[in-house]
């Protein structure tokens, strides 16, 4: 009984046969059903062009959705109430070029977030390397911009953070320290969500995946989930051909995914789930709706 | 909305919007000075008159200028939709900024620029139509409250508010063009009537008195109403905000 309520409490964002198009003719979402635990720091996959920022923007409020309904901590994203605001973050892939310092633009937007912390933004830039916050926002090049921006959306500490593309502009060290923040910022009442299209930016930070592709959702799985039901691993050649759904070539060797029928240990590879699943979608989708 | 409505949150997003909008705000104060100064030192200094007309002109400009301004391109706006206030204080930060902020900034401007250009005229020119626009003279000006033209006025500086926020690129180009078209429709009407009014054999003069007949206050009622219709319709367009 109290497993069962702490789930029911633990749901974040719950989409009920959500429908939504920009042109009439050309659907974006089509019945798009999904439920979002908290405690989570969940991958949105797919290929360009799929929806993954127009989900992100109608579960932040942004957008409307045409058909269905969308609750975010049981809130309506499109009533825009301000407890709800407090709770969410919204990093988009664009970011603003505005003409004032760093520091300025904590000082006038932090207020607005009462679980905002100073402390731990400047923690984040210096993670980050960033060490004046005199520095005009629209000087900066892209990526320190994207730098300034995940401290800030971090420091907000809010329940639900929604990034869309976060890696993209970011060096290597930066993507690295990303993880590390990320995961150190993680707690059980909060739930992260990351829109990409670069599957390995994220490897190994990952704790639940869903996978879009035209109108529809393909798989919507934990870590665990993924990893009991398929093991990633380079061929030994005594596999069971059968059980092969993907495989690809690397410097390591043959390189496969197949179904777990040997409950064999494995971690989730992100970037060949991904190819996997493209590979077959139609298996991908009866293995994990059974 | 009434009971999510915080006045700290209210002064947080006015100061914001001056930090934000610092650098347009001080070309427009630069602008709003230049323009004037140059007028003045020109015409070797201005009258009481023309300096309202040139205030009226400021205040206009800016509320189809700032208001909203970040809502202009979407790489602000969804910062701005997702800023935890209620849609009702973003809207009054707004209206406040356009209605109270504007008016003091282009005051200021213009009130500078003529003063100053008539300072410099004397001393330049030595002209002959100088006028001193200290206090004294200020106070000195006799206003004519016209209702029905302040109205008509206030209802076009918050067609240019709402079409601050309607309009995301060229906001007071569009807006007017679109006051042009309504005007033009009017116009049309008026020129519909008349002319199956004659064909009916109702003479022109009784329709022209039929139109003027309607009193001041009956004007002014309607175009009251129309004022609070566009605010409400700006609000409206700003909660249905997307990106």
């Amino acid at each position: 009984m109290l497993n069962t309520n702490k789930i029911i409490l633990n749901i974040m964002v719950t989409i009920n046969n959500l429908d939504f198009f920009y042109k009439k003719k050309h659907s974006v979402l089509k019945d798009i059903n999904l439920r979002l635990n908290g405690g989570r720091i969940t991958g949105l996959l797919g290929k360009n062009g799929v929806g993954k920022s127009t989900l992100l923007h109608l579960i932040a409020g942004l957008q409307l959705p045409i058909n269905g309904q969308i609750t975010v901590m049981n809130y309506k994203p499109t009533q825009r109430n301000v407890s709800f605001l407090q709770n969410i973050f919204l990093l988009d892939e664009e970011l603003p070029s505005l003409p004032l310092s760093i520091a300025k633009f904590v000082s006038i937007n932090s207020v607005f977030y009462p679980n905002f912390s100073t402390e731990n933004f400047h923690n984040y830039l210096n993670e980050f390397e960033i060490t004046d916050t005199k520095q005009r926002i629209d000087k900066l090049s892209f990526g320190t911009r994207k730098k300034v921006f995940i401290s800030f959306a971090l420091a907000c500490n809010t329940t639900l953070l929604l990034m869309d593309e976060p890696t993209n502009g970011l060096d290597i060290p930066s993507k690295s320290s990303l993880r590390k923040l990320l995961r150190l910022s993680m707690t059980d009442d909060k739930l992260i969500i990351i829109s990409t299209h670069q599957a390995r930016d994220l490897q190994n930070i990952l704790d639940s995946v869903v996978i879009l592709d035209n109108e529809r959702l393909i798989l919507n799985a934990t870590d665990e989930e993924i990893t009991k039901k398929l093991c990633f691993k380079i061929a030994d050649g005594n596999e069971n051909q059968d059980d092969i759904l993907y495989s690809e070539d690397s410097v390591a060797g043959n390189q496969i995914v197949k179904v777990n029928n040997d409950n064999e240990d494995s971690n989730l590879d992100i970037e060949l789930l991904f190819n996997a699943v493209f590979s077959d979608k139609e298996k991908f989708l009866k293995l994990f709706n059974k | 909305m009434t009971t999510e409505f915080s006045i700290i949150r209210l002064k947080d997003l006015i100061i914001r919007q001056f930090i934000m909008n610092k650098k347009f705000l001080r070309g427009f104060l630069l602008g709003g000075f230049i323009g004037p100064f140059i007028a003045t030192v020109g015409t070797r200094g201005l009258t009481l008159y023309s300096f309202w007309v040139i205030f009226k002109f400021l205040c206009i400009l800016f509320a189809g200028i700032f208001p909203f301004i970040s809502y202009k391109n979407k790489r602000s706006r969804v910062l701005e939709i997702t800023l935890p206030a209620t849609q009702f204080e973003k809207y009054l930060s707004n209206f406040l900024f356009a209605f109270i902020a504007g008016p003091i900034i282009a005051f200021v401007a213009t009130y500078l620029a003529i003063f100053l250009g008539c300072r410099f005229s004397i001393l330049m020119f030595h002209p002959v139509q100088y006028v001193p626009f200290d206090a004294q003279y200020m106070l000195s000006y006799k206003f004519s409250f016209d209702a029905p033209f302040v109205l008509s006025y206030l209802l076009y500086v918050v067609t240019m508010f709402f079409g601050a926020i309607y309009f995301k690129k060229q906001r007071i180009i569009k807006t007017n063009a679109f006051l042009i078209g309504y005007i033009v429709l009017l116009a049309t009407i008026y020129a519909v009537i008349f002319y199956n009014g004659a064909k009916l054999g109702v003479p022109a003069l009784n329709i022209k008195l039929a139109i003027y007949s309607i009193s001041k206050l009956t004007f002014c009622i309607g175009i009251g109403i129309a004022i609070i219709f566009v605010l409400w319709l700006t609000y409206q367009r700003l909660k249905e905000e997307r990106v």
